[in-house]
C-alpha cells in the first residue's frame, strides 16, 4: 500500500514541476519577485488539477504523458524549478552545461532508435552489458575530476536507486534519463549556443528598442 | 580540477568512495546474461481418441451490439476460459475486458475483469482504453492476463498491464505495468500468447506502434517484470502482431501479420538462440490481407497456422499446416467463411488458436461488421460476435487427407 502511494506521488513530480515550471517561468516576464513567482506557480499547479479537458484534469494528462523522472533528471529539473523561481542564470555554471550537453547527447543516442526511427533499439544496453556502466563510469570519473560534486551525487542516486531496484523498471537508462529532461537539456544547449554567439541577446534587444525609441 | 580546500572533503570523499562502490555493483548487476536463454521443451502428450470434433458457439450472447475484440483462451480444469474486450467503440473510454467459461457444451458466466476506471485506480495514471487481452497460464500455476492499455490517445500511446489470477480467473490481482520502453513507456501491445523459458522466464511477442510499427520480443522475469527485449525481423520494419511456435531449445519461427505497404503475405521470421537474435522477415506463400495471424505447434513436427486466406480482405478463417520451414503450407480448410454467407457485411479479424488439450484445438476469433457498416445507421442491422471454433487432431488430418 506504501509503496503504491509512493508510486502514485513519484509519476507526480515531473508534471508538477513542468507546471509549476511553466507559470513561474511566465509570471517572470512582469514580476522579479521570487515569492510571487513561487506563488504563480503553485496556483498553476493548483489550476491544473482542477481545469479538465474530456472529463480528466490537465494534471492528470500531463502526468499520464510525462510519468516520473529519473532520478538524475529529477534533479536536472529542480535546476529549472530555481530557475523559473529566482532568474538565477545557471549558463555560465560548467557544471550546468556538462549535465545539458550530457543529457542532449544521451537522449540523441536512446530516443531514436526507442521510438523507431532506427532499426535499433540502444534501449537494450539498459538491461545487460558492460558498454553503458562503463559510459557512466568515464563521466562519472569526469565529474570527480572536474569537482561537480552535484552532477556525482546526482548519478550516484541514479545508480542506487538501479542496484536496488527501486523503481518499476529494470532498464538502467530509466535510472539515468527521461525525455522531459532531454527535452530540458536540448533547450539548454541551444540557449548556451545562443548566448555563445549573441552574448545577452534579451539585453541587446531591449537596447535595440530604447535606441529606437530615443531616435524617434 | 579537484579543488580539495574549497570542497568539503569528507563529502567528497564519501562521494568518491560511493561512485567507486556503485560502478562494481553495477558492472556485477549487468553482466551478460541472454547467453543463457532457452525455449522450455514440452513434449506433446500422445492423442490417441479418434475423435473427429469440429463444432462452431458463440462466446458472447446473442444480439451483441457493442463493439468487441481480440480474444484469447486458456485451459482451466473445468474447460476453458476467454478473455476480450468490448466497448461503446474501439478505444473507448467505456471498454472493458470481459471473460466467459466453456464448459465443453456451452459458453456461461460473462464477467467482467477490468475497465478504464478500475485500472486508473490500481495504476494510478490516467487510462483513456483498454485493448488486446491474452490470457496464459504462467509455469508457477497461475493465470496472467497482460492486455494494452492507451494512456493518452490512440494505440501509439499504449502501455501493457499484467494482471494475475490463482484460481483460474476467479478473482485477480491489481493490475502492474511492464516496462518496456525508453520514452515514456509507449508503445508496445499485446496480441499473441508468450512462450515457456528456461529459470522462469517468459518471451512475450509484442509490437510497437509509435511512428514505425514492428514485432518485439520481451523477456519477462517471474515477478512480472521486462528483463530484456528484441525487435524481431532483424530490425525491419516488416509487420506486427507477432506470434511464436518453439521448435526446440534455440530454434523458434514468429509469423507476423504484413504492413500495408508490404508483400500481401504473412511474413516470417526465425531465431536460432532461443530469441536473442531473429532473421530478416521473408515471406510466406500465404496471402495476407494486413489481417493477423495465429500459429500453434502441430504434432510436435509442424505447425498450424490460422489466417485470413486472401490478399485483399479478411472474410475467412482459414487453417494451414506447414514444417518449421513454413515454405510449404497444406490447406487445412476453411473454418468460417463470411463470403459464403447471406450478405458481405462482415469481416472475420484476430485468430488465436491454442492446443487446450493433446489434439484439441481451440480457435476464437472476431467477427465484426465491415467499416461501411460500422456507422449508427447500422446499429441495428449488424450484431457482433467472439466466435468460437473447436477442432480435433483427428479432423485436421482427416481434411489433410482430403486435399491429398
Amino acid at each position: 500500500m506504501i509503496s503504491q502511494y509512493l508510486d502514485f506521488l513519484l509519476n507526480r513530480t515531473g508534471s508538477t514541476a513542468l507546471i509549476f515550471i511553466a507559470f513561474a517561468g511566465l509570471a517572470a516576464w512582469f514580476t522579479a519577485s521570487t515569492k510571487l513567482r513561487i506563488a504563480i506557480g503553485l496556483l498553476g499547479i493548483l489550476f491544473s488539477t482542477f481545469y479538465e479537458i474530456s472529463d480528466e484534469a490537465v494534471f492528470e494528462w500531463l502526468t499520464s504523458a510525462v510519468q516520473r523522472p529519473s532520478p538524475t533528471g529529477f534533479i536536472f529539473l529542480i535546476i529549472f524549478v530555481i530557475n523559473a523561481a529566482t532568474s538565477h542564470d545557471f549558463k555560465p555554471n560548467s557544471e550546468f552545461r556538462f549535465a545539458a550537453y550530457t543529457f542532449s547527447a544521451a537522449g540523441l543516442i536512446l530516443y531514436p532508435g526507442a521510438v523507431g526511427f532506427l532499426s535499433f533499439d540502444p534501449y537494450v544496453y539498459g538491461y545487460s552489458g558492460y558498454l553503458l556502466p562503463s559510459t557512466i563510469a568515464v563521466l562519472l570519473g569526469y565529474s570527480i575530476y572536474k569537482g561537480y560534486w552535484i552532477s556525482t551525487a546526482a548519478i550516484n542516486l541514479g545508480l542506487c536507486m538501479y542496484v536496488l531496484e527501486m523503481g518499476p523498471s529494470l532498464n538502467f537508462w530509466d535510472y539515468m534519463i527521461d525525455p522531459i529532461a532531454w527535452v530540458f537539456a536540448i533547450a539548454s544547449c541551444i540557449a548556451i549556443l545562443i548566448y555563445w554567439v549573441v552574448p545577452n541577446p534579451f539585453g541587446r534587444i531591449r537596447n535595440i528598442k530604447i535606441s529606437q525609441k530615443q531616435l524617434s | 580540477m579537484i579543488n580539495w580546500r574549497e570542497n568539503n572533503t569528507w563529502i567528497a570523499t564519501i562521494l568518491v568512495a560511493l561512485s567507486i562502490t556503485m560502478i562494481i555493483l553495477i558492472l556485477i548487476k549487468m553482466a551478460p546474461t541472454s547467453q543463457t536463454w532457452s525455449f522450455a521443451q514440452h513434449v506433446q502428450a500422445q492423442d490417441d481418441s479418434t475423435r473427429t470434433i469440429f463444432e462452431t458457439l458463440d462466446v458472447n450472447p446473442k444480439g451483441e451490439k457493442r463493439f468487441m475484440h481480440a480474444a484469447s483462451v486458456v485451459k482451466i480444469p473445468e474447460g476453458i476460459i476467454a478473455v476480450w474486450y468490448s466497448g461503446t467503440y474501439e478505444g473507448s473510454r467505456d471498454a472493458e475486458i470481459a471473460s466467459s467459461r466453456f464448459d465443453g457444451k456451452n459458453w456461461h458466466g460473462m464477467s467482467p475483469i477490468a475497465n478504464s476506471d478500475s485500472l486508473e485506480d490500481e495504476i494510478g495514471l490516467h487510462v483513456k482504453s483498454v485493448a488486446n487481452p491474452v490470457v496464459f497460464r504462467h509455469e508457477n500455476g497461475e493465470l496472467w492476463l497482460v492486455f494494452a492499455v492507451s494512456r493518452l490517445s490512440g494505440w501509439a500511446t499504449c502501455e501493457i498491464l499484467l494482471k494475475r489470477s490463482r484460481d483460474d480467473g476467479k478473482t485477480w490481482s491489481p493490475a502492474t505495468r511492464l516496462y518496456a520502453s525508453a520514452f515514456a513507456n509507449i508503445s508496445h501491445l499485446t496480441k499473441s500468447p508468450p512462450v515457456q523459458m528456461n529459470a522462469g522466464l517468459i518471451g512475450l511477442p509484442v509490437y510497437h506502434e509509435f511512428l514505425a510499427k514492428y514485432p518485439v520480443f520481451l523477456i519477462i522475469d517471474s515477478s512480472g517484470r521486462v528483463v530484456d527485449k528484441r525487435r524481431m525481423g532483424e530490425g525491419g520494419y516488416v509487420g506486427f502482431q507477432p506470434t511464436i511456435v518453439t521448435k526446440n531449445e534455440k530454434s523458434a519461427v514468429a509469423f507476423f501479420r504484413r504492413l500495408r505497404d508490404n508483400t500481401a503475405s504473412v511474413m516470417m521470421t526465425k531465431t536460432e538462440d532461443a530469441g536473442q537474435t531473429w532473421s530478416s522477415a521473408v515471406p510466406t506463400n500465404l496471402p495476407n490481407p494486413g489481417g493477423a495471424v495465429s500459429a500453434v505447434r502441430f504434432e510436435n513436427d509442424q505447425i498450424l497456422l490460422a489466417f485470413n486466406d486472401d490478399p485483399e480482405f479478411e472474410n475467412n478463417i482459414t487453417l494451414a499446416v506447414s514444417d518449421f520451414e513454413g515454405l510449404s503450407w497444406r490447406r487445412v480448410g476453411i473454418v468460417a467463411d463470411e463470403a459464403s454467407e447471406k450478405s458481405e457485411k462482415y469481416k472475420l479479424t484476430y485468430p488465436f488458436l491454442l492446443e487446450t488439450q493433446p489434439g484439441l484445438f481451440d480457435l476464437v476469433f472476431t467477427k465484426s461488421p465491415k467499416r461501411r457498416f460500422n456507422s449508427p445507421k447500422f446499429k441495428d442491422q449488424v450484431e457482433r460476435a467472439i466466435r468460437h471454433v473447436r477442432i480435433s487432431n483427428e479432423w485436421i488430418n482427416s481434411q489433410l487427407n482430403k486435399v491429398q
